[in-house]
């Protein structure tokens, strides 16, 4: 017999399935209002996603930006009431026109990015995607309000909060990010690491907003505005400093 | 000079996604709607992207450096047309003068979009970093440098891979595609870079004058002031 013969057959390896990252992309099971969103912006946001692409996307959205600013609004006022005076106003006004203005302003890179990593991306898509990052972001944050809360009420130093809301914001950014990038797989996949590029613009795009919107956390009876521009870095390692 | 907006957008899409063969099109087409097309995404996101380079010296740097950015582009294309027509048939390509610079115009206009994409954050960075008459006007201009010159550095890197892509597909070989592109890239660097020269104040000087060319425009090259450069630097 033919020694060729006697060789085994390997077993037929198993077919490469690409796993959905948006399992749950499908209309929403009941109308979609504000509870339905928020319920399905943290269990399914696949259904979100799917009612501001293909279903009813000015409703969606419209539900996305309420939560988006209440949730910004009142993590501002938490912020606000560290120092009281001026900032229970001027603190929700500038972290609610900060994240506006910085997803205003990396919206064009996401787009472009997200098509250059092969995603089948258009201005809206990416609008909508930005848009459902920011109010899962805005939901954790609130989540996160009372134990800021706690400690705006009982530490003295600005550093220590200053430290305890980038922490804050960085955990919530996470969940916001992940949520765009598993978003954006679902039109195609990301090669090249763009949408990390991107990632990391948007974040120190943020980092610098809370430097030159400062004081955000601080006495803001002075000046409404900082005197002096500053890089992030730079501001943060004097407050440290001083501190 | 017409954009054809309502396609714009998916052309646009196509470009940056670079696998619907747009691009491919264009370079086997004898039509010459791509020319303008390409033309006009130059202006208008390398003159944005211009824009806020020039902003951080004021209003009229930022007019000035818009309008002269994509002509930077533009001059180097022409004055090399010819050149570049006729290094992609020495070195094995099967596309004439014409459809090498539609290639190389696709990748510029892939160029300007990146570009184009991030000028809203630079012209933020430009507002918020300290003013040219600040104490610290010099090492904030040496950062907007560094950035602006890993922008265009990454966008570069991109839009030449995206070149190369294309090369590909209408070369002898990828040996031959991949000698095409060093070529072509080596000719509009050296242009590029004088004509860049030529066109200065680009970044320009905290403190020297604004203005939309320098008075001495004709006088020395951009090799001469780095070998300037360089035997003062040591």
């Amino acid at each position: 017999m033919d020694k060729k013969d006697q060789t085994p057959e390997p077993p037929e390896l198993p077919e490469k399935t690409h796993e959905d990252p948006l399992k749950d992309y499908e209309a929403m099971e009941n109308s979609p209002d504000l509870a339905a969103t928020i319920d399905n912006l943290l269990k399914s946001p696949g259904r979100v996603l799917y009612e501001w692409q293909e279903g009813r996307g000015g409703l969606v959205g419209r539900h996305l930006g309420l939560i988006a600013a209440v949730a910004f609004l009142l993590f501002g006022l938490i912020l606000g009431l560290f120092s009281g005076g001026t900032q229970l106003w001027a603190a929700p006004v500038k972290v609610f026109g900060g994240i506006l203005v910085s997803a205003l302003i990396t919206l064009p890179s996401l787009y472009v990015f997200s098509c250059l990593g092969g995603i089948d991306m258009t201005l809206r898509k990416a609008g909508g995607l930005l848009l459902l990052g920011l109010a899962l972001v805005g939901m954790v944050l609130l989540g996160l309000c009372p134990v800021a809360w706690i400690f705006s009420q009982s530490t003295q130093s600005v550093g220590f909060m200053g430290f305890l809301v980038l922490l804050f914001w960085l955990v919530s950014l996470c969940f916001g990010v992940l949520l765009i990038f598993r978003s954006a797989r679902k039109f195609g996949t990301d090669r090249g690491g763009y949408l990390v590029l991107w990632a990391l613009i948007f974040v120190t795009v943020t980092m610098q907003m809370s430097t030159s919107l400062r004081p955000i956390i601080g006495p803001a009876e002075e000046t409404f505005l900082p005197q002096e521009k500053r890089f992030f870095l730079g501001h943060w390692f004097e407050v440290m400093g001083e501190e | 000079m017409i954009l054809p907006i309502r396609h714009s957008g998916k052309t646009w899409n196509g470009l940056l996604l670079g696998d619907r063969g747009i691009a491919d099109a264009w370079v086997e087409s004898r039509r010459l709607d791509s020319i303008p097309f390409c033309l006009a995404t130059i202006f208008l996101g390398v003159g944005l992207y211009g824009a806020s380079i020039g902003m951080w010296q004021g209003g009229w740097q930022a007019v000035f450096v818009a309008i002269k950015l994509p002509w930077v582009i533009v001059l180097t294309l022409a004055t090399n047309a010819l050149l570049n027509g006729l290094l992609a048939r020495l070195l094995g390509m099967d596309i004439g003068l014409r459809q090498t610079m539609v290639a190389l115009l696709s990748a510029f206009a892939v160029f300007s979009l990146i570009v184009g994409s991030l000028f809203p954050i630079t012209i933020g960075m430009a507002w918020d970093a300290p003013p040219p008459d600040s104490e610290k006007a010099g090492v904030t201009h040496r950062h907007l440098i560094l950035v602006h010159t890993a922008i265009i550095v990454a966008a570069g890197v991109v839009s030449t891979g995206r070149l190369l892509m294309l090369l590909k597909r209408f070369a002898q070989s990828d040996s031959a595609a991949a000698r095409c592109l060093f070529a072509l890239l080596a000719g509009n660097l050296f242009a590029g870079a004088q004509i860049g020269f030529l066109l200065r104040p680009i970044f320009g000087q905290p403190g020297l004058k604004i203005e939309f060319l320098r008075p001495d425009l004709f006088e020395g090259n951009f090799y001469e002031s780095v070998w300037w450069a360089l035997r003062h630097a040591f």
